[in-house]
């Protein structure tokens, strides 16, 4: 293991990766697993002391020494990761804003139903919202922010921000290869490059998704452990392991969020179970298929929504809808 | 600390010390047992450290809770003394606790 030093350099034609101290690796097989880095928004005064983002530990560690009680947190960004910190952050008695620049929370990632029972939720437990709006500019003195100006010029004060607004592949080192790459490192099935000695896995990656029939870009655990499996399995000769449904979760207060699939050509979608029990989930449809399900507080839609879209087995949409049918029995 | 033994699907078995306060299913990531997955880390989202507890310590172990009950419920070959082993906390009372894995987390 070579802790500490940066690979600066892939050497495709000797095999050899070099390193920042000088060192030169040769190789047989090569692994990019570079991650990626949060979105950085080019903000007047971002530059400030108390400006945070939330990929690492070493950002979760001063993150969570900033946030105590009365102190004001302002999140730039609707997403999971503004939300996650939001609802820790009014656990640990901290007041929370979320400014989101469309009109609706999630809006890139989840189903309007479930944007809005998040807004709910939040607003319930203390969380305030600014939608669509952005931040123009970070205020602050002596080189710690104090404020942040929206584009309406309203001006809200605040001891930390937080900026959550996505993030973009570390893929460099693999462009600078030579390595195809479009919006992340392109790989096949095999977690393999362009060049077939080396493979690339987890955020980095754009990636095939055969139950979708398209590359996509995740970015989760999940998908950095399958990965994992199939790139070591195509590096030691093992059989593959088996196409897999893609899933996230998310943990916020007492709700366990459980997602499975990506809506990718639905027609539209079923609701099982009543939002104001915080108890329900929202199944994704292209025709009677099941594409995605996003399910909240519903372990039990969850796993059978899973299996489901990985058998890609058509379901009675009524049955689906009625919570007295278990999924149990809607999934057989 | 604990002793907890791991049996795995072909009956090699590896018995490790688990600090308290960890669960049996980060006792055997961070020993690197095979045959847990664990792929949510433990957020009882995923259903991949299922695990059979031995019938002498089902009791000591205690009962799933209704959201691990629903995991289970759709993880292959679940028999009555199915867990998930990331819901159960190491505890002195564990010390010798006996699991076994499935053939296959998936």
């Amino acid at each position: 293991m070579h802790l500490g030093v940066r690979a600066t350099r892939i050497d495709r034609q000797a095999r050899q990766v070099a390193l920042d101290d000088g060192q030169v690796l040769s190789y047989d097989a090569l692994i990019l697993a570079t991650g990626a880095r949060a979105r950085r928004l080019a903000l007047p005064g971002g530059e400030m002391a108390r400006t945070l983002e939330l990929r690492t530990a070493a950002d979760a560690e001063m993150l969570k020494a900033g946030i105590a009680p009365g102190k004001r947190l302002v999140i730039v960004g609707g997403g999971y990761v503004g939300l996650e910190v939001a609802a820790s952050a009014r656990a640990l008695g901290a007041e929370a804003l979320v400014v989101e620049r469309e009109p609706r929370i999630l809006a890139r990632v989840a189903h309007p139903v479930l944007s809005d029972f998040f807004t709910a939720y939040h607003s319930k437990n203390g969380v305030r919202f600014v939608l669509d709006a952005f931040v123009e500019a970070l205020e602050g003195e002596g080189g710690q922010v104090t404020a942040v100006r929206l584009n309406d010029g309203t001006r809200v004060p605040c001891d930390l921000v937080l900026i959550g607004v996505g993030a973009l592949p570390n893929q460099e080192l693999a462009e600078e290869a030579g390595l195809e790459c479009d919006g992340g490192v392109l790989v096949d099935v095999a977690a393999r490059t362009s060049d077939p000695v080396i493979f690339a896995i987890g955020d980095v990656t754009r990636r095939p998704l055969p139950l979708y029939r398209r590359m996509f870009r995740l970015e989760s655990v999940p998908n950095a452990l399958e990965q994992a499996k199939q790139a070591a399995a195509a590096i030691t000769g093992h059989k593959p392991p088996p196409p897999e449904v893609p899933w996230f979760w998310s943990d916020q207060y007492d709700l366990k969020l459980q997602i499975a699939g990506l809506p990718f050509d639905i027609d539209d979608v079923v609701v099982r179970g009543d939002p104001a029990s915080a108890r329900f989930a929202v199944f994704h449809m292209k025709g009677d298929a099941i594409q995605a399900v996003e399910a909240i507080n519903s372990p039990a839609e969850f796993m059978g929504g899973k299996l489901l879209i990985g058998a890609q087995k058509p379901v009675s949409r009524e049955r689906l809808a009625d919570p007295a049918v278990s999924m149990k029995e809607v999934a057989t | 600390m604990p002793k907890i033994t791991y049996i795995e699907f072909d009956g090699t078995e590896h018995t490790v010390e688990v600090r308290n306060g960890l669960t049996v299913m980060e006792g055997a990531i961070k020993n690197n047992v095979p045959g847990i997955d664990a792929d949510c880390g433990g957020a009882c989202a995923c259903a991949t450290c299922h695990v059979y507890v031995d019938e002498a310590w089902r009791e000591k172990t205690g009962s799933a809770s209704a959201m691990e009950e629903s995991m289970l419920d759709f993880a292959q070959n679940v028999e009555p003394n199915s867990r998930l082993s990331c819901q159960i906390k190491v505890t002195d009372q564990l010390d010798g606790l006996i699991v076994r894995m499935p053939e296959e987390q998936h």
